[in-house]
């Protein structure tokens, strides 16, 4: 009993220090709505955006949260200018200036490469005269690193200008200029002069963050600069806000009063927003609740969990562990669906939109047939072997998420609930479960190979279950392939255009189709049809994201580079385990009898 | 004779034809990133072998379809029952062969075809944009032009036109011009200020190829030499014998008995962003009965008279829409066959489930 509490005690503790835990600031400035790329979206949610695209990752120096990150640099003159926070991919770039930056990946200032950025500039021009594909990875990381640094000195350009600290008194100095000055002589006034270099400075700011005024969505500078000033109160109440934060930053000693300041003026937008568009500020409030839970993650930890739970009770007896399996699996599912869900409510599209919300899908359709599975039989090899799936396909999920926003708008092609709901899900679900049956004959192979525990009831079993999830997903896929045909037909013009990610789809129907063949025609035994889905493996990996890196036909949707390594360590790993399901069954440790 | 069609129709065929399919799918995959996607399936699909240096080293797609067809026609000739096990297998077959026969046929009769109309305009013909044509018009009567179209490779040998020779002399299947330092006098018009340049032929899906030609035509006074561009707008004109005609090199163009009206072109993008939500043409079909309104958006194409319109693409400044065209008189099988195949798998499925419970 004592073990069972302080598991779960455990557990909880485990799941909250997954969790993005909101600080008062996240809750205040991070819930405000803003509209980039088309949506809109929390401030919080544009702020991991940012961090993810110049930093490659969340944590901020200084632990800052994104959102007070993000703010801070849209806010505060000179804001993490000395932090190392971007981010450079290659050993070359600046070894020269020492030596400790001969790394794969390193971080450098804002301030570091306004020093130093000269010194890879002919490199940038180069990368930028070439195609992506033409260009050398050196060529290619300078470029991505003079993006970095853009992407950094736009954000202090989002804002609004700043005068000693404030931005109100900027706004309210200009304002006082600009009624001082008499229409009549205006030309001539020699107040023009300063009102002149204010509204340059105003003007010169290039803003792509729209914020929420009233009904409107508008940039901060649009509103400073609009001739009838119809936002002129939410724009105080905005500036207000950012010389709260201001001050909260620079008086550490006592932050209070000024974190109840910024939770009124930004309850009080918050709040018109809610009166104006009710549905878009559920929405916005759901994606900061997502973005705290952080549900992905949470099912990730909890998947590794429940392997190391398994390897504890099978082999030491540390732990009887049905129940708290059950509990734990369960409680990954509900994290999982509630991620799932969440998006699609957001997003109002089906669950899968792109590379990365298939791996998700892939996870816990997988995740989900394993937990019924394990639930009817409590054989704790389904509950090792699915959750390792559904764990390595929420890292590969995890890693293609690094790249950037993952709820991004759809391009006009692919804008079609239908046929994203029909398609596209079905096919995802042909992945899972051939990878499931691929995963299941991994484990006939290392399990006869390297243990004593394989029996001929286990394998029968595993025989069985490989032969219907590859039936099953012979119908996903085919099912699948015929719908894209058919959208192809609706929108391109052609049912069937050896397009590479259709070659890919029909690779996996036909290699399915050559097993489940041969087993019928009695040509292969146990051990053939466990390597050739084994195979089916590196077929299925290859149509899922080995076609998207090849650069050209109507699905080339994502490449980068470490996803080409990671796709042939994934080969090379497959092929070493058919070749040990090679071996004569002699060598088998389980039949060497 | 049974024999015969118990071995074509032996289930180790059937995996030797699957493996062949399937190596000959991926190494297409991969000539698609050399070659690209059209020239790559001309290679390997459309095709009854595979040729390297010469020699045919790989089945191509017609003959692994042809023998997969066969194969199975076989296969179920000599297996046939009437069991209810049996009738899932059965549509799932049939219907794949209806595919494999469809996508032949398409891949023989299909036509992709190009319409581009201004916003205002209509047109009555539509464009072959990788088949170039030259044309010789007479368009001295004022009622109707009198038309002449040529092949290129006809013009090769060299034809009879009103008594006179025309034979080409010079062919880049894909060019630039530009402009001369010093005139050409041995050219006639385009020719005399401009020079062709020949480029390497593109293959890829976003270029296209636009040829250009030097042409002579010739009697027995003497010859003029032209140089036509598939780029330029301008017909030119040739004197031959007396009298005058434009010549133009021109997309191969197939006219329709009804034209085409675009009414207004439409691009909307996700609130304050460049990326583009859906684009929308309001269209007219013009006939002798009278007009009929259409919307044209992506994933939702117009179907008439055995023309099918896609919205493709649009010009920068909005006014012009694209409209991919295909005529396929085989549309209709890949549909046919897939309601087949998927009853088939759902039959198949029930039936073994069923089996499981008894």
């Amino acid at each position: 009993m004592i073990k069972r509490i302080s598991f779960f005690i455990f557990l909880g503790i485990l799941v909250f220090k997954t969790m993005h835990v909101p600080t008062t600031i996240d809750w205040s400035i991070g819930r405000l709505p803003v509209l980039h790329d088309g949506r809109v979206k929390p401030f919080d949610t544009l702020a991991r955006h940012y961090l993810l695209q110049i930093q490659g990752r969340l944590r901020v120096p200084s632990n800052a949260s994104p959102t007070e990150w993000l703010f801070s640099m849209m806010t505060r003159e000179s804001a993490f200018k000395s932090d190392n926070i971007i981010l450079v991919e290659h050993p070359k770039l600046f070894d020269a200036i020492d030596n400790r930056f001969h790394k794969q990946k390193f971080r450098v200032s804002e301030l570091f490469l306004s020093q130093h950025i000269e010194r890879i500039k002919p490199l940038i021009s180069s990368a930028m005269l070439l195609e992506k594909e033409q260009r050398t990875p050196i060529q290619n990381s300078a470029l991505q690193v003079f993006n970095r640094y853009q992407a950094m000195q736009n954000l202090r350009t989002q804002f609004f200008p700043y005068n000693n600290g404030s931005q109100l008194g900027f706004w309210n100095h200009m304002l006082e200029l600009s009624q001082s000055m008499d229409k009549k002589d205006i030309q001539s006034s020699p107040k023009l002069q300063p009102f002149l270099e204010k509204y340059n400075e105003l003007a010169s700011l290039n803003s792509s963050t729209y914020f929420i005024f009233g009904d409107q969505w508008v940039t901060i500078p649009e509103a400073a600069l609009d001739q009838t000033q119809t936002h002129q109160i939410l724009l105080e109440n905005y500036l207000l806000l950012s010389d709260a934060f201001n001050q909260y930053i620079t008086n550490e000693s006592s932050p209070e009063p000024h974190k109840t300041q910024i939770s009124a003026y930004s309850d009080g937008i918050n709040h018109l927003f809610y009166q104006t568009n009710k549905w878009q500020s559920i929405l916005v409030n759901l994606e900061f609740l997502f973005n705290f839970l952080n549900p992905f993650s949470v099912a990730m930890v909890l998947y590794g969990l429940i392997i190391m739970m398994v390897f504890l009770s099978r082999f030491t007896r540390f732990l009887t562990a049905n129940t708290i399996i059950q509990t734990t699996w369960g409680l990954a599912l509900s994290f999982h669906l509630f991620g799932l869900i969440a998006r699609i409510i957001i997003l109002m599209r089906p669950p899968v939109i792109n590379l990365y919300s298939s791996a998700i899908f892939v996870a816990f359709i997988s995740s989900a047939i394993g937990f019924f599975m394990y639930k009817k039989t409590r054989a704790l090899f389904y509950a090792g072997y699915v959750s390792t799936l559904s764990a390595l396909s929420l890292i590969v999920a995890y890693h293609l998420s690094l790249s950037g926003d993952t709820m991004e708008v759809m391009q006009a092609v692919l804008n079609s609930n239908f046929w994203l709901a029909t398609h596209v899900v079905t096919i995802t679900i042909g992945y899972a479960i051939i990878f499931m049956a691929g995963f299941f004959a991994i484990s006939y192979v290392l399990i006869g190979t390297l243990t004593t525990i394989m029996t001929p009831e286990f394998e029968q079993r595993l025989v069985r279950t490989v032969h219907v999830f590859l039936l099953i997903s012979l119908f996903f896929n085919l099912l699948g392939t015929v719908l894209g045909g058919i959208w192809a037909d609706q929108s391109w013009g052609r049912f069937w255009g050896w397009d590479p990610k259709e070659n890919g789809a029909i690779l996996i129907v036909i290699w399915t189709a050559i097993i489940l063949h041969m087993k019928w025609g009695k040509l292969i035994k146990v051990r053939g049809l466990m390597n050739l889905t084994i195979g089916s493996n590196m077929v299925t990996m290859w149509s899922w994201k080995g076609t998207n890196m090849l650069g050209i036909g109507l699905h080339s949707y994502g490449f980068t580079e470490s996803t080409f390594y990671w796709l042939m360590m994934f080969f090379a790993s497959q092929i070493t385990i058919m070749a040990l399901g090679c071996l004569p069954y002699r060598y088998w440790r389980s039949f060497l009898k | 004779m049974i024999p015969i069609i118990r071995k074509l129709g032996h289930i180790r065929l059937t995996i030797f034809l699957l493996f062949k399919l399937f190596f000959l799918i991926l190494f297409a995959t991969f000539a698609q990133v050399d070659r690209g996607i059209f020239l790559a399936n001309k290679l390997y699909f459309t095709s009854w072998f595979v040729w390297g240096n010469g020699f045919p080293i790989f089945f191509g797609g017609y003959t692994i379809g042809a023998l997969l067809v066969i194969n199975l026609l076989c296969s179920h000739s000599t297996k046939f029952k009437k069991s209810r096990a049996y009738i899932g297998i059965f549509f799932i077959h049939f219907g794949l062969v209806l595919l494999i026969i469809g996508a032949g046929l398409t891949s023989f009769f299909g036509q992709e075809m190009q319409i581009a109309i201004k916003e205002g305009e209509s047109k009555n013909y539509l464009d072959f944009p990788s088949q170039f044509n030259v044309v010789i018009i007479d368009a001295s009567e004022s009622s109707h032009d009198m038309l002449y179209e040529y092949e290129i490779d006809d013009l090769k040998q060299g034809i009879n036109f009103k008594g006179s020779k025309i034979k080409l002399m010079h062919l880049s299947p894909n060019a630039i011009i530009n402009q001369r330092g010093i005139d050409n006098l041995s050219y006639n018009q385009l020719g005399q200020t401009y020079k062709l340049i020949s480029m390497p032929k593109t293959y890829k899906m976003t270029e296209r190829n636009v040829p250009g030609i030097k042409l002579s035509i010739s009697n027995e006074k003497g010859s003029n030499l032209y140089m036509l561009w598939g780029g330029s707008s301008i017909y030119q004109s040739a004197e031959i014998n007396n009298k005058s005609y434009l010549i133009k090199l021109r997309p191969k163009r197939e006219y329709l008995d009804f034209s085409l009206n675009l009414l207004d072109f439409q691009r909307h993008t996700y609130q304050q962003s460049n990326t583009v939500e859906r684009f929308k043409s309001m269209i007219e079909v013009v006939t002798n009965e009278g007009r009929i309104p259409f919307t044209i958006q992506m994933n939702d194409p117009l179907r008439y008279s055995g023309y099918t319109f896609f919205q493709s693409s649009f010009t920068e400044d909005e006014t012009t829409s694209v409209f991919q065209v295909v005529k396929n008189p085989s549309w209709i099988m890949p549909y046919l066959s897939s309601v087949i195949i998927v009853s088939g798998l759902f039959i198949q499925m029930l039936s073994s489930m069923r089996k499981k419970h008894d």
